[in-house]
């Protein structure tokens, strides 16, 4: 009798903390897009998507962090994105955390599929640094900022998509 | 008493709430450098003096070209210069934008301005070459695209732009020259590098075929009184621009 009450204790903690562990993330899907204005008129756009996921393990009086993904995909049917400075940035809780330049940005970052049109570009936040930079201890909020600037032979312009803040957790 | 705290602590709160939102606000609509170039850009393109002042690859530039060309170089020079006081680019990125505006000045904007033309001529006459010109349902529907884009847009540009030209002749007679071209140009890209995933390798083989196809145009000067600075020194420039872009995109 005692050692099936000690089995039935086992497997209610083991289903509490499977049902508190599964809980314990974050998904977040927003879209954006920024325009401007090229030399002699023409215009560029760009648009996406951020995806965002955050996972963390709530033990007794501490939330422990472990893991922040982001990634960003950019549909640019005017191609400019081969331009240099298209910069994407992840600002955590006031603070730019990490930037991510076109040219270090994967095509097959954090796993996701690109879908059909345009120039895709994928960024990916999940290394050490970004998941060092957070109070895994207390709940804040995450922006994205994208910031792109163009360069031809008549110099470089910029374009800079409007400031966006979602709850990370 | 509790009643007169509560008043005016609601009363203070709305005050912040409205100086943060001012201060918001007048953020967004702080004066852009360079956008009187901008709408000086426009009032060339609009009135400017259609003359061909040269042939390059057998496509005229006018001398209302040049001039808004030249505007729309200080323009971005201007935001170039000011771009150390922002937040949005890296230090790599400041130290190129640096080494860029140092080149233009270095060259003059006339020069610029003239070399950035005959990139533009050399690019569309291969475009036509090729058969990639768009035809005329495909330029319309990037207009009505762009349309819509253009109204929905926060780039104070766009609005400087289109009030000095005036949105009617724009969107109807100056704007599907425009974007004719930029379809063009995104195809001879497509068509030139498609074969290559990787976007750093792919971008540097775009430069180094824009450059060939640039460097290698004929040019041929019609009137050179109107010329606004040599071709010697515009051919000098691209060499000097290309070699800077691609050394960025080389070591990524």
């Amino acid at each position: 009798m005692r050692r099936v009450l000690v089995v039935i204790g086992v497997l209610v903690v083991f289903t509490l903390v499977a049902g508190a562990a599964q809980a314990a993330y974050g998904q977040l899907f927003y879209e954006w897009s920024a325009s401007g204005i090229k030399p002699r008129g023409g215009l560029w756009s760009y648009s996406g998507n951020y995806l965002g996921r955050t996972d963390w393990n709530p033990l007794p009086g501490v939330t422990v962090l472990t893991r922040h993904e982001s990634s960003v995909y950019v549909r640019n049917p005017t191609s400019d994105i081969r331009s240099l400075g298209t910069v994407l940035y992840f600002i955590h809780d006031g603070q730019v955390r990490r930037t991510v330049p076109s040219y270090a940005w994967t095509r097959t970052g954090c796993g996701t599929v690109y879908p059909l049109g345009g120039l895709v570009f994928g960024g990916c936040t999940t290394n050490s640094q970004y998941l060092g930079s957070f109070d895994s201890t207390r709940r804040a909020q995450d922006r994205g900022t994208w910031a792109f600037f163009l360069c031809d032979a008549a110099g470089c312009y910029e374009g800079v998509s409007r400031d966006r803040t979602w709850t990370l957790w | 008493m509790r009643y007169r705290i509560g008043t005016i602590a609601l009363l203070g709160l709305l005050v912040l709430v409205g100086a943060v939102a001012l201060a918001r606000s007048a953020g967004l609509t702080a004066p852009f450098p360079g956008i009187d170039r901008v709408e000086s850009a426009a009032e060339a393109a609009r009135n400017g003096d259609r003359e061909t002042v040269l042939l390059v690859a057998d496509k005229p530039i006018t001398a209302a070209e040049l001039t808004e060309m030249e505007h729309w170089v200080a323009a971005n020079l201007a935001w170039m210069g000011e771009v150390g006081t922002r937040m949005a680019v890296t230090e790599e990125q400041r130290a190129f934008l640096e080494r860029q505006a140092r080149l233009i000045e270095e060259y003059g904007k006339p020069t610029v301005a003239l070399a950035a033309l005959i990139v533009d001529r050399t690019l569309e006459a291969e475009a036509q070459r090729q058969g990639l010109w768009p035809d005329e349902r495909t330029v319309q529907a990037r207009v009505e695209r762009d349309r819509d884009l253009a109204a929905t847009s926060d780039d104070p540009r766009i609005e400087a732009y289109l009030q000095a030209f005036g949105e009617t002749a724009f969107w109807q007679v100056n704007y599907p020259r425009v974007v004719a071209l930029e379809i063009a140009k995104e195809r001879l890209y497509q068509e030139r590098t498609k074969d290559e995933p990787d976007p750093t390798r792919r971008q540097a083989r775009w430069l180094a075929e824009e450059r060939a196809l640039v460097l290698g145009a004929p040019i041929e000067v019609v009137v050179p009184e109107r010329l606004p600075a040599s071709i010697d020194a515009a051919v000098e420039y691209l060499k000097q621009y290309y070699d800077l872009q691609s050394s960025v995109s080389s070591t990524g």
